[in-house]
């Protein structure tokens, strides 16, 4: 077999047990000859079934459980864990690429220690845990304290180890670090309530929402969860009587794609959101829309606001008086308003805050529960204390695991001189990082799906996290590590030998008391379910109104600003080492494999700089330089760069990408003032997409929640499509006739559907100079296009919708084949034969969607991300035609399971890909032969959205597309 | 003239046939193959009636028909129910700790990895075993009986009234 | 060789015969070198080739959405030179047209040759090119057939029908010829005609049965060269693609394939008269009425680009309209107005009787038509798909080496065939020739007096 040595002896018998391992070439590549039996069978694993684990996301702090369908001992997909409440069964980009992290070719294989000469010798796990156990032996010898643990959170369990870990070193620095923390939010907490935990959000319990700069569908604390609620609330529903969709309005200096599917981007510089917030307060105030039960005293709150008279505000950010005045007037009789913020000032969190207080939103769409779960992570000082600590020596050991500090970490930090001081540096975890290359001792730590785990996101959910296979690489689970070493030095007895035990026993200690219950069961319950989920319970809130005896200050006026902001699907920058994400388009921008300066044409004309020059970014922290983007899409004076790329190591596919912009920032910081210039040099930004203008085709469609209300159809729909006399019959379908419709006002952009699709039907990746050669593989695409001038002011801010293949009645791309490759399926579908593609591209010439993809060289999965491949999709060979079938494997299987099963297959027992990832359920798949589907209901009930692609070619879709909605301009 | 182009178009015509004859595709079942054990078919389905899926016991549930584990040969050798001298050589198998040790049988049947052929709706639809695999129960060693091609499953769909979609096994 | 012995008098059959078969004696070594250049040329594309089949068509410049672009160019552009000779040999042939017997088994070869490379170009272009078969109807145990309702389809059929058709018709002619080389020639070359004479001995009843059989493969041919070319278009025609979809293709395109053939029959006779010295033979007056021709099929598809244009702006389909923007605005737009002047302007310049004759001027005018040709397939094929209906998913496309090398390669092929050709089979018929021996004088005479 080709999996090599890397690979445990069961996994390796397991992985053999079927033999189709799915080869490069169809036909090509004989398939293996070899068929290797179990020794004791193992009762979870039938060859050619797959069987579903529950364990935990670990992608970003929100939680998410997800679900991870192993076949034949490998895991090769993430999906939502349905009974998870923050999830609720899907699952973003980002937590879909977790595999592509698990089977990472870069992965630290064995453990490695830096020779004197700074080479690498790799040595094997005895010798590594003893020279670790001397290290800390002697450290703990040496006095108090001069043990280090720092890492990223990785859950309560976890915690307690890494404490008691340091505890048996003699030490108490245990330091938990996440490069985007939500401290701002927990000092307003703190100031206004005199409590630090998270409060918890419903935007769908709201009719207002407005953002002071929280991309809350793309980075911003829990942004599967906070999606769902925000499709909820711009679902169109009777409001006061009236049809409408809920309010949005963003308030920040970048057109996020947040922002985009708000009604209204109110476009302030970076740091002026705070100022906005207390204006609105003010407004409130003025037109006594405080409600009296609030616990505020009007004239002192009056008084801290008096610097935020709109015309004062609208003076210093130039945000017009009466659109304060409007959101102030909006946000004051809503029923059910909701403010949040996502600054790094914790000044706008408490006037969002202060903004819910006084209208009386808390407990309705914002929320502290009872006992919500400790800190995840340390806080600033803490984290400073101990940076300081080995800058000054006082460190001997410092254990790394998690977190990149020395890529994340502010320049004022100055982490890695702080790490040179540290005489003995130990990095655990996967891929090796910019930390890892200063460490003496690097071990392969185990990936999450490979260990023992859980997760507490909020009051109420804990998340338990199982691993899901045999270790890809010789590695180990980090805690497993720790413990043994602790339990090497002090001579003290740890409560548990290894993670797993410290879990169950953790987890264990959860169980209900009632004494009728086994544990055992509990145990497995849990096991099953992905985690313990019960009530919570509104804590109270007792308000501290102190801070409002003084006038709140204003912010600095900036003339150059960089905004700089977490990429959605690099996150901080770990997702960075993950082709899929590399290769996924931003959203709004559609870039790809590379970081930008998004810059306003007017503000790019001051500079003197164009399109694609590299510009030098210069703040009093640092410099980087990216090429142009020039978009509106940025407020003129500011320049925006993604957070993510700019790795110095990190493996392949992260290296050498873009700049790091965390180099630029104050600690904690998201803007800074800076000054650009030209370096002279180019570099081509890339991107998959041709025309950003749809020129009035009808591609993507929206229409105004006012004209839904009025049962206006719009223009577009006005002239009847009458079918031209066909010159063949119409398809009969006996069975089945599969179909879709996606709800364009529910989709974000957010791509989860993207990535889950290229999981799910091994579409390969083609790096940065394949997209820019147009051989982008994506079967399933974000449709971006603004709308032009005669658009503008009767369409949403962009335009955003899922573009895959139509399975069209009339395709077009059927009859050119001259093959039969393309042809029409029993079941509606415009089936592709891989294996009798001769690749004429005839058909993807005549697509009038442009959604085949041809395969212009032989597709390669380095391994051992193989391994990931599904089983049950061929992969397919240089010169072929692909495309997107609607999941024929997953319908495939399903309509086996129910003819073998003697039952009729039921509506929504088949899920695709793209629908199940969707966080605000934008796809529905069903059968169009049934009426009573949830697909065809959902057309139905919204009749007057329902559009399809193109249609005056009579390509008689199978997709049918509910419009966006929008608010008509002046009524937002 | 004939004396020229006659030979050359024999010539011709037995190049194209030896090159076709010998040109073997990779996932052609063999008749050669020759397994690590003397496993007799024969002794076990045909004279101890055993069933298929007894041992083949994932055929019904899936894609894979399944290799009997060695502990479902230990079940019977092991315990007195059939005879043989297996049981101390079972030891070593069934401790994982020992050195890494397989039997590898060698496939008799293969497809191509563009075909998606599924054993359970087969044995649902109570197709026999032999149907394809031809009289297992009277080989001591295995021998392909059809050669399993496309031809070989249309032919059978089409008698069957199955589905003749397309996507049915190549997706 | 020798130099031509200039026939004072009115030529005889023993002087045709002599100034043909002197070209087929054997050849000096710029011959050689010229040949030899050719198929290197051929060699180089070949290895590329093989390249791109080993690596996949990543090697190209295609891309997202445009799949296809220079190779089926090429493939339409030869398909279109191959047209005129059976133009000529079949269809002047019943028209017993009398300029055209000096020109048509120049012309005929120059077809086969063409059919011949622009064959290649569809299993240049497939990305499986070792399953080309599947595109032909063959029994098979899995009971699979070809797609009739594919235009692709249609054209394998077509071509290889018009290479069969064409080839045969080509042979037939030059059995007389060949016996009549086989009598003169000596050595190695004496059994390579005996071969191909293929027995013809002169006999009347022999010419009976070939004069017969000749009028019918004309007969047959005629329709060909109307429909090989109108199945080409079809493979545009019956797309959707804006740029594609139009009813006018087959004439139009017919016409521009006699347009191309014609011009490319006199880019190729007129350095050929020179070389060999066969001007009393190939005389001014031939070169007259095939730019007659020229200039006749250059007015037609003048008219297609015009009505094109017009229909897409009566049509007022705003995304047709769109992609015709794009086509003479765009970024390629230069092509089409290169087009424009090469095929519609230039052209123009044949009306004047002068430049009819003057060899120079048609060759250097012949030349840009062929140019102008090969640009009209390139911006109807790759120009059109770049603007498709998906805006998102426009883009530009340029050209990799591979396929620029592979390009030259073609022609090089094509020429170093059909200068073999010149130099081993009797590159004018000698048969017809004596039959409108008449008419060769009277065109003799004609060209003394333009001389004077």
């Amino acid at each position: 077999m080709r999996e090599g040595p890397s690979i445990s002896r069961r996994a390796f018998i397991k992985l053999a047990a079927t033999a189709t391992a799915a080869t490069a070439i169809p036909g090509c590549e004989p398939a293996a000859r070899k068929l290797i039996p179990y020794v004791v069978p193992d009762e979870n694993v039938v060859p050619g079934v797959p069987s579903f684990f529950a364990t935990t996301c670990n992608e970003c702090p929100a939680g998410c459980g997800v679900v991870a369908r192993i076949r034949e001992g490998r895991v090769i997909k993430l999906e939502g864990n349905p009974a998870d409440p923050i999830g609720q069964g899907s699952l973003c980009a980002r937590g879909q690429a977790a595999l592509q992290g698990l089977y990472n070719p870069d992965r630290l294989a064995r453990p490695q220690v830096r020779g004197s000469d700074g080479a690498l010798r790799t040595v094997s796990w005895d010798d590594a845990e003893k020279m670790l156990g001397d290290k800390l032996a002697a450290a703990s010898k040496a006095g108090k304290d001069r043990v280090a643990f720092f890492g990223g959170p990785q859950g309560p369990t976890f915690k307690k180890i890494a404490i008691s870990f340091v505890g048996a070193c003699n030490s108490s620095r245990a330091i938990f670090y996440e490069a985007i923390n939500q401290e701002p939010v927990r000092v307003a907490a703190k100031t206004l309530f005199g409590r630090r935990d998270l409060p918890t959000y419903r935007i769908d319990q709201a009719e207002v929402l407005i953002s002071f700069g929280a991309d809350f569908l793309e980075t911003w604390q829990s942004p599967v969860e906070l999606a769902r609620q925000y499709s909820l609330f711009r679902t169109p529903q009777k409001r006061g009587g009236a049809l409408t969709i809920g309010r949005a309005s963003y308030v920040g200096p970048r057109l996020s794609m947040t922002a985009s599917k708000c009604d209204e981007w109110i476009a302030t510089a970076p740091g002026a959101q705070a100022d906005v917030a207390w204006s609105v307060l003010n407004v409130l105030v003025k037109n006594g829309k405080v409600s009296p039960n609030s616990g505020f005293d009007l004239a002192a709150l009056g008084k801290a606001v008096e610097n935020f008279d709109p015309a004062a505000t609208s003076a210093r950010t130039g945000v017009p008086v009466e659109t304060i005045a409007r959101l102030g007037e909006m946000f004051g009789n809503a029923n059910g308003a909701l403010a949040i913020a996502g600054t790094d000032d914790s000044s706008a969190h408490l006037a969002a805050m202060i903004l819910n207080a006084v209208t009386g939103n808390f407990g309705k769409t914002i929320m502290f529960f009872e006992n919500s779960p400790g800190e995840e992570t340390s806080t600033p000082d803490e984290v400073d204390a101990a940076v300081d600590a080995m800058r000054g020596g006082e460190i001997d050991v410092a254990f790394i695991a998690g977190g990149n500090p020395v890529f994340t970490m502010p320049p004022s930090e100055r982490i890695a001189e702080a790490l040179q001081k540290v005489p003995f540096v130990v990095w655990a975890g996967g891929v090796p990082d910019e930390t890892a290359a200063m460490a003496s001792l690097l071990l392969p730590a185990h990936h999450p799906l490979e260990s023992w785990r859980d997760t507490a996101p909020r009051a109420g959910v804990r998340g338990l996290g199982q691993p899901v296979m045999q270790p890809v690489f010789g590695s180990k689970p980090v805690g497993d590590i720790l413990l043994a070493a602790a339990a090497k030095i002090s001579g003290t007895k740890l409560p548990w030998a290894t993670t797993a035990e410290a879990v169950k026993a953790e987890w264990l200690a959860l169980a209900p008391k009632a004494d009728d219950t086994n544990p055992e069961d509990f145990w497995v319950k849990v096991r099953r379910e992905g985690g313990l989920f019960e009530e919570q319970h509104l804590s109270a809130l007792t308000l501290d109104t102190s801070p409002f005896k003084a006038a709140v200050p204003t912010a600095a006026q900036m003339e150059l600003s960089v905004y700089v902001y977490p990429h959605i699907f690099l996150y901080d920058g770990r997702g960075a080492d993950k082709p899929w994400l590399q290769e996924l388009p931003e959203p709004v921008t559609q870039l790809v494999w590379d970081s930008w300066a998004e810059i306003h044409p007017e503000t790019a004309r001051k500079l003197g700089v164009d399109k694609d020059d590299v510009i030098e970014i210069k703040t009093e922290h640092g410099a980087i330089e990216a090429p142009v983007l020039l978009e509106s899409t940025v407020r003129p004076g500011v320049i925006a760069v993604p957070i993510g790329q700019g790795h110095r190591a990190y493996g392949r596919y992260a290296k050498d990408v873009g700049a790091n912009a965390w180099t630029i920032l104050a600690a904690g910081a998201t803007y800074a003032e800076v000054t650009a210039r030209a370096t002279g040099n180019t570099r081509k930004l890339v991107s998959p997409l041709g025309k950003s203008d749809m020129m009035g085709r009808s591609i993507v469609e929206a229409m105004s929640i006012e004209q839904l209300a009025g049962g206006v159809v719009p223009t577009s729909e006005a002239e009847e499509v009458t079918g031209p006399s066909e010159m063949y019959a119409p398809w009969k379908y006996a069975g089945h006739k599969w179909g879709m419709t996606i709800d364009v006002n529910a989709c974000t952009g957010c791509s989860a559907c993207v990535t889950a699709c290229y999981a799910e039907n091994n579409v390969p990746w083609v790096g940065k100079e394949g997209v820019d050669n147009g051989r982008i593989m994506s079967w399933i695409r974000i449709e971006r296009y603004f709308p032009n001038e005669e658009e503008a002011p009767v369409a949403p801010q962009l335009y955003l919708a899922p573009m895959l293949c139509q399975q069209c009645d009339h395709a077009p791309c059927e009859p050119v084949c001259p093959v039969f490759a393309s042809y029409h399926t029993e079941e509606g579908l415009n089936g592709q034969v891989y294996n009798r593609c001769v690749g004429t591209r005839y058909c993807e010439n005549n697509c009038p969607y442009k959604v085949r993809r041809f395969n212009w060289f032989v597709p390669e999965w380095p391994a051992p991300m193989n391994l990931q491949l599904n089983p049950d999709v061929t992969v397919r060979g240089a010169g072929v035609m692909e495309k997107c079938t609607f999941c024929i494997q997953r319908i495939q299987f399903g309509e086996l399971n129910a003819k073998t099963e003697d039952r009729q297959l039921r509506d929504g027992e088949i899920v695709t890909a793209c629908q199940q990832a969707c966080p605000t359920r934008a796809i529905t798949f069903g059968d169009s032969n049934d009426p009573a589907s949830a697909m065809m209901r959902r057309r139905d009930d919204n009749k007057l959205r329902n559009y399809r692609a193109l249609e005056e070619l009579n390509t008689q879709p199978a997709i049918t597309y509910l419009r966006d909605l929008y608010r008509e301009k002046g009524k937002a | 003239m004939n004396r020229i182009i006659l030979p050359l178009a024999l010539l011709m015509l037995l190049t194209g046939g030896a090159v076709i004859a010998l040109s073997e595709r990779p996932w052609a079942p063999r008749a050669d193959v020759v397994e690590p054990i003397p496993f007799s078919h024969r002794v076990h389905a045909g004279v101890n009636k055993i069933p298929c899926q007894y041992c083949h016991a994932y055929a019904s549930r899936s894609s894979e028909p399944g290799i009997p584990a060695v502990s479902r040969c230990v079940g019977c050798h092991g315990n007195g129910i059939a005879g043989g001298g297996i049981q101390p050589v079972t030891r070593p198998w069934t401790d994982d700790t020992r050195a890494p040790f397989e039997i590898q049988w060698n496939r008799v049947y293969t497809l191509p990895d563009f075909v998606r052929f599924t054993h359970r709706p087969h044995i649902h639809a109570g197709i026999e075993c032999q149907s394809c695999h031809g009289p297992v129960q009277t080989m001591d060693r295995v021998v392909p009986v059809h050669e399993i091609n496309m031809g070989f499953c249309i032919d059978c769909h089409t008698q069957k009234k199955a589905t003749l979609d397309c996507v049915g096994c190549h997706h | 060789m020798a130099a031509a012995p200039k026939i004072n008098r009115e030529p005889s059959f023993r002087d045709i015969d002599r100034s043909v078969l002197r070209v087929m004696e054997p050849a000096g070594r710029a011959y050689w070198a010229w040949v030899g250049f050719c198929f290197t040329l051929v060699g180089i594309a070949a290895a590329l080739w093989m390249r791109q089949i080993y690596s996949g068509l990543g090697v190209t410049g295609l891309r997202q959405p445009v799949m296809w672009a220079i190779y089926i160019t090429n493939f339409v552009f030869w398909v279109g030179i191959a047209h005129s000779g059976t133009l000529i040999s079949a269809i002047l042939f019943l028209f017993r047209t009398k300029w055209r017997t000096a020109v048509y088994r120049a012309a005929e070869t120059m077809t086969i040759f063409a059919v011949a490379t622009a064959g290649l170009f569809p299993l240049v272009h497939l990305g499986r090119v070792w399953f080309f078969y599947w595109l032909l109807p063959y029994p098979n145990e899995r009971s699979l057939q070809p797609d009739f309702r594919s235009p692709l389809v249609w054209d394998a059929f077509a071509v290889s029908t018009y290479l069969t058709i064409s080839a045969l018709f080509w042979t037939m002619g030059l059995i007389p010829d060949i016996a009549n080389a086989r009598e003169s020639a000596t050595g190695w070359r004496k059994t390579f005609y005996t071969v191909l004479a293929m027995g013809w001995q002169g006999t009347d009843r022999q010419w009976r049965h070939y004069s017969m059989a000749y009028l019918l493969m004309a007969g047959l041919a005629t329709p060909l060269v109307l429909s090989v070319h109108s199945v080409v278009s079809w493979d545009f025609a019956m797309a959707i693609n804006p740029g594609w979809h139009s009813t006018i293709f087959a004439p139009y395109f017919v016409a521009g394939a006699i347009f191309s053939g014609v011009a490319m029959v006199m880019t190729l006779l007129i350095p050929m008269r020179k070389l060999l010295g066969i001007e009393d033979l190939l005389t001014e007056w031939h070169f007259d009425n095939l730019a007659k021709v020229v200039l006749l099929t250059s007015l037609v598809v003048s008219y297609a680009y015009i009505t094109e244009a017009f229909m897409t702006w009566y049509a007022g389909d705003p995304i047709e309209q769109m992609t015709f923007h794009m086509r003479y605005f765009g970024p390629w737009g230069w092509m089409y107005w290169v087009m424009v002047l090469c095929n519609c302007v230039i052209p123009l310049l044949l009306f004047s009787p002068r430049i009819r004759v003057n060899l120079r001027a048609l060759w250097v005018i012949t030349i840009f038509v062929n140019i102008g040709m090969w640009f009209e397939r390139f911006v109807i094929i790759a120009g059109s798909l770049t603007a498709n209906f998906e805006p998102s998913q426009w883009a530009s496309y340029r050209p990799s080496i591979t396929e620029i090398m592979i390009t030259v390669g073609s022609f090089a092929w094509f020429l170093g065939l059909f200068s073999l050709f010149c130099r081993f089979l009797p590159i004018f018929s000698m048969t017809e020739l004596k039959e409108g021996i008449v008419w060769l004088r009277k065109a003799l005479k004609m060209d003394r007096v333009t001389a004077a």
